[in-house]
């Protein structure tokens, strides 16, 4: 399927993303140790605690040294990468167990959010992209590049926040926090569904709407440059009918597309994190913004490891898939 | 590409068509939910706006603030506790005397409590703690900040139901710090724990409270909790207490997901057109306040500085403009006026922004910059950096101080940052003035004798004072030495409190009735409507779930007819799938 040269070049690039990989460890390291407010104020009650905490300096010594806090800089940097290695981000310290165990409990449901919203907003930007790009200039292009746009602009916490207005406290319609009902009594596996359906559907909406535009605009452009090529024109002559176009079309632009959806992974992460934290959905954005505001550092470590792995990752999918695609992207 | 096409249109639809025609299937969609728990009274509550996840609810791991606190104590019981009017009432020990110089204390326990798994609880239990949470607990961020055992010399277990705890010198607040703050954990759980902050099975929080945890799910941060049948007390008024998190109280409590909540002032102004909803107020004891770094900034040394500050900040001002009325105004002498410990009698700083203008010129800053901007004797800017969280109260705080300030020629430069950044930078001393929000504690103790250490201000007659406080057991004797540091505090200006807020609970009153706050907080001050004997002493008013269920079919509007909607938005949603299949099958 691949000849020799795209081996090379899955290699490579390969290459490449792991070290990508390796400086963000580094920087998921030394980011947060360089930022003032220690762990330490963080459990021991800062000014906001409810209660003033006073502690002498032996027991705080001591909880440093518990926490490995004493040890100098670059050996905690050693022994953090080692851990990594073993998938050990050491323990929560705000939760007390692992930290493996918090980011694969949160993982699944933003996979599930980020998972739908990618592939929803791709297949709804690639249809009404193409669309529009075949209808240039006449009245539904416009009001599809009119609209489209708007969603993209108005802030995500604003769209989140009318999204819980008017669907989940005026109609009613869907729950407005969570991923489930707590605690509810299920009656068989479809009413477990319809409850984390009904629970997605506001989260799904806002994520998708934010995301879509940018592939939207993109298929639009792409689209529309191939309307000037000769085979375009063959195709015409030919007497095909449009949908034979339009995948001809398709085609000769899903390079672009393929590399704006991976890097649409990244900025997603970002969405996800405002999205989840407006509807209280437990995913890792949730999980990252609170351990943010706790500054729990391993926590953190272990979300963003998680999340540049699978950002990463999905870059990598898509190089490969581009150079399956297009046999000249594997020859630099 | 024709196919995808009508997918699309399938989506599009389908979203259309629901909006539509979903209220028509709400009612049958809304019966079908939640049919089951039943007879059973589950109460919903939420910790309101701020995070809902206070860790795990035992003694050793619970997160180390108020809330945490609370969270544990469903769970556990102490040896004594405030009840709905801050008196001590006995918990495990029914009753108690200390001797004459204050040294011992007995307790005569209850002999008919048992522990959550059917075994007995004795003395040895109460020893057992005390010992564990004082040699091993120690370390923890819980036992360190939560547990005040450096007073106690030795605890001993003369018979099964009497606990003799033994100091080592009289501390005046240890009935309401210590014996009604320390739970109580069951010796043939725990003696074999060796690292109390990582155990968290389901054994771990096996109390002789009034509930028991049936599930902490910290992903989905909730809690679920069923009542104690057994409980020493009566058994609870509800049978299944739940935390859940909420994205907007508001919202939630008026669609019914959630029963109840804590919420701030202005949130309950949103509420005030539900009937069903009962508000309750209480005594915050959280303020905020102007914090100088005293220390390092030898203008805001100065003392008349800081009285000329406090003379031209107009605190009933700020406070109106800041909590709408939901709090009171700062006073110089710190404790708040609702506090037994309170002392009206101490110098005021009157809004007067002529007495600063003249305390200034007076104090060497009398020339001004083009800007207005008074300068010091060698020709600088007098200008602080003002430190602040960047949340909606403190931006307001942090704007109105600017404002004032500025009248009287004093330039503030705003420094906002998280809450962490603020408290790192003002632990490390860099920073001219910070706006501190933060729980008081109620008992002097705490409330005051940190004030040399989160002031930066080293008073030795403050000091001596707030030591013979901890040791006066006669509570008048107490109350003057009190008063006398209050008198102190509003002299030398180490701290400016502008406001202390209120805290408020919202509750379905058609459901349960019976939430107070406990004058001097629980737990050795946090204010909470959450005392566990609000689940002893309240009131259920609310049916069944079954009963629930029966009445909604027949009244569509009634309050807790919306409380069961928690995913009806699936069913209808479901028939218009269908409904566009079918027509778009037929246009085929």
């Amino acid at each position: 399927m691949l000849d020799r040269i795209q081996w090379g070049h899955v290699f490579s690039r390969g290459l490449e993303y792991a070290l990508t990989f390796f400086i963000i460890l580094t920087v998921n390291f030394f980011l947060p140790r360089f930022m003032p407010g220690g762990p330490l104020l963080s459990i021991l009650g800062s000014q906001n605690a409810d209660l003033p905490v006073v502690i002498d300096e032996e027991t705080k010594y001591k909880l440093m040294d518990y926490y490995h806090l004493n040890d100098p800089l670059h050996l905690q940097f050693v022994h953090y990468l080692r851990d990594a290695a073993h998938l050990d981000f050491g323990y929560s310290i705000f939760y007390n167990v692992p930290v493996l165990d918090v980011v694969l409990g949160r993982l699944p449901w933003t996979l599930l959010l980020m998972g739908t919203a990618l592939l929803l907003s791709t297949m709804l930007g690639i249809f009404l992209g193409l669309e529009s790009s075949w209808k240039r200039g006449q009245r539904i292009d416009s009001l599809l590049l009119i609209t489209l746009p708007l969603f993209r602009s108005v802030p995500v916490f604003f769209l989140g926040t009318l999204l819980i207005f008017f669907f989940g406290y005026r109609m009613g319609f869907f729950p407005v926090s969570g991923a489930v009902t707590p605690y509810m009594d299920y009656q068989g596996s479809l009413s477990v569904a319809k409850d984390i359906i009904s629970h997605l559907v506001l989260p799904l909406t806002c994520l998708t709407a934010f995301e879509m535009p940018g592939t939207y605009l993109l298929v639009r452009n792409v689209c529309s440059q191939q309307f000037e090529r000769p085979y375009i024109l063959m195709d015409i002559a030919r007497g095909l009918k449009d949908r034979h176009v339009k995948n001809h079309i398709l085609l000769n632009s899903i390079v672009p597309i393929v590399n704006q959806v991976a890097a649409m992974l990244g900025f997603m992460v970002g969405g996800a994190v405002f999205v989840e934290t407006i509807f209280s959905y437990p995913g890792m954005g949730l999980l990252v913004y609170n351990s943010f505001i706790e500054r729990d550092y391993p926590v953190l470590q272990g979300a963003f490891v998680f999340i540049s792995f699978f950002v990463l990752a999905g870059n990598y999918a898509a190089d490969i898939i581009c150079s399956y695609i297009d046999g000249r992207s594997g020859q630099e | 590409m024709k196919s995808i096409g009508r997918i699309f249109l399938f989506i599009l639809s389908f979203f259309i068509i629901t909006s539509l025609f979903c209220p028509l299937f709400l009612t049958s969609a809304a019966a079908v939910e939640n049919s089951s728990e039943e007879n059973s009274k589950v109460f919903k509550a939420s910790w309101g706006a701020s995070s809902s996840d206070w860790g795990f609810p035992s003694p050793l791991t619970f997160y180390p603030r108020g809330p945490g606190y609370i969270m544990m104590s469903f769970c556990f019981d102490s040896l004594v506790w405030p009840d709905d009017t801050g008196n001590i009432t006995g918990m495990l020990a029914s009753s108690w005397e200390e001797s004459s110089d204050g040294l011992t204390w007995t307790f005569h326990l209850r002999n008919d409590v048992k522990w959550h798994d059917g075994e007995p609880f004795k003395a040895s239990d109460v020893v057992f703690t005390y010992d564990y949470i004082r040699d091993k607990a120690a370390i923890s961020p819980i036992g360190a900040s939560w547990y005040n055992t450096a007073v106690i010399e030795s605890v001993k277990a003369p018979d099964d139901y009497t606990v003799q705890i033994q100091l080592n010198k009289p501390y005046a607040p240890f009935m309401q710090q210590v014996a009604a703050v320390i739970p109580i954990m069951p010796e043939h759980i725990w003696k074999n724990v060796d690292d109390p902050t990582r155990y968290v099975e389901a054994k771990a929080a096996i109390g002789t409270g009034p509930f028991v945890l049936e599930d902490y799910d910290k992903d989905k941060q909730s809690y679920k909790y069923s009542a104690n049948k057994n409980y020493f007390l009566g058994k609870p008024v509800i049978d299944t207490l739940i935390f859940v998190k909420s994205a907007d109280p508001v919202i939630s409590l008026k669609v019914g997901d959630i029963d109840e909540a804590g919420l701030t002032f202005d949130q309950v102004q949103a509420l005030n057109d539900s009937e069903n909803i009962k508000i309750v107020e209480g005594a915050g004891y959280w303020v905020y306040r102007l914090r100088f770094n005293i220390p390092s900034n030898s203008i805001l040394g100065n003392l008349d500085v800081r009285k000329a500050i406090y003379h031209s900040l107009d605190c009933e001002d700020i406070q109106k403009k800041v909590l709408h009325g939901g709090g009171i105004t700062g006073n110089p002498g710190y404790v708040p006026p609702y506090s037994s410990w309170y002392n009206s009698n101490v110098t005021k700083y009157a809004y007067d922004p002529a007495t600063a203008n003249k305390i200034l010129d007076d104090a060497g800053y009398d020339k001004k910059d083009s800007d207005g901007i008074r300068l010091t004797p060698d020709g600088k800017r007098l200008e602080f950096q003002l430190l602040y969280t960047s949340d909606q109260q403190n931006q307001r705080i942090a704007e109105l101080v600017q404002s004032y300030l500025k009248n009287v020629g004093i330039g503030v430069v705003f420094k906002p940052g998280d809450m962490k950044t603020v408290d790192g930078l003002v632990s490390s001393g860099k920073f001219d003035i910070a706006i501190y929000s933060h729980g008081t504690s109620t008992d002097p103790a705490r409330m005051l004798n940190s004030f040399p250490e989160s002031t930066g201000w080293n008073n030795t007659e403050f000091t001596s004072l707030a030591n013979q406080q901890m040791i006066t057991l006669d509570e008048k004797e107490r109350k003057v030495l009190v008063d006398k540091m209050q008198v102190l505090i509003a002299d030398n200006v180490p701290t400016i409190p502008l406001l202390y807020r209120n805290v408020y609970s919202a509750c379905d009153q058609d459901k349960f009735d019976g939430f107070f706050y406990t004058p001097g907080g629980v737990g050795g001050g946090v204010p909470t409507e959450y005392n566990k004997l609000v689940f002893i002493y309240g009131k259920w008013n609310g049916q069944s779930s079954t009963a629930l269920n029966k009445n909604e079919s027949t009244s569509k509007e009634s309050a807790s007819g919306v409380n069961t909607m928690n995913a009806p938005g699936i069913l209808p949603a479901t028939l218009a799938f269908a409904v566009v299949c079918v027509l778009y099958r037929r246009k085929k």
